[in-house]
């Protein structure tokens, strides 16, 4: 019984270490700065006709990867109330990630209904959402919602 | 729940960034705790408590409200 609660304990020791694991600070500027520069980079090559799939999810997938380190990075003053806003903001962003998943495709066939109607041209496709859009709007609304409930707390 | 933390602090003539230093948080979270958007835990409490010399109960007032909320129908 009592090595049963060890192991227990233990178990849940390993995944508190996980949970709790944060980067230093300094992590965070350069987790938005090469997620931003990758994400201008995609952008340039979209428009200036590349068409590599494999240079597209190599870069997406660094993106990514920076913007995980910037959403893991500690705060400048990493304190109770920063956990709780973090805990929050990844609570609010797996809800709009999922609320984009659905969502978006639902717009486009309703806005390709819309074209088809006005024109009476075209067709309706169902736009699928990948892999990386969702993981990609999930890191981005919390960056973004994690600032927004921090400046909350700093309003006098 | 209310508390009584912008009360003290004034009592004690002490800023905010004072008594965050005080008690190794940020500002914000002090200010998160005057008004009420975010209720600490109790070694901040505590820490709190020793700071204005006063007990937590003191400084923490629970109001009518917060004995309905957590109850399962």
């Amino acid at each position: 019984m009592e090595n049963q609660y060890t192991s227990c304990q233990n178990e849940h020791n390993k995944l508190l270490k996980i949970i709790n694991f944060r980067f230093q600070h300094r992590y965070k500027k350069i987790g938005i700065i090469g997620g931003a520069l990758i994400l201008g980079f995609l952008v340039i090559y979209k428009f200036t006709g590349g068409d590599s799939l494999l240079i597209k999810d190599v870069l997406r997938t660094i993106m990514l990867l920076f913007l995980l380190v910037a959403s893991l990075s500690k705060d400048a003053i990493e304190d109770e109330y920063i956990t709780h806003v973090r805990s929050q903001s990844y609570v609010i962003a797996f809800i709009c990630a999922i609320g984009y998943s659905i969502a978006l495709p639902l717009i486009a066939v309703l806005f390709d209904l819309l074209i088809t109607r006005i024109t009476g041209d075209g067709h309706v496709s169902f736009h699928e959402v990948s892999a990386f859009e969702v993981m990609f709007m999930l890191v981005c609304f919390q960056l973004l919602f994690f600032h927004t409930i921090k400046r909350f707390g700093r309003a006098e | 729940m209310r508390n009584r933390l912008k009360v003290e602090r004034a009592e004690l003539n002490i800023t905010q960034d004072d008594l965050a230093k005080k008690i190794g948080v940020s500002r914000q979270t002090i200010n998160s705790i005057e008004k009420n958007r975010y209720v600490p835990s109790t070694i901040l409490a505590l820490k709190l408590s020793k700071v204005f010399d006063k007990n937590v109960n003191e400084l923490f007032i629970l109001e009518d409200e917060d004995f309905g909320t957590n109850t399962q129908k």
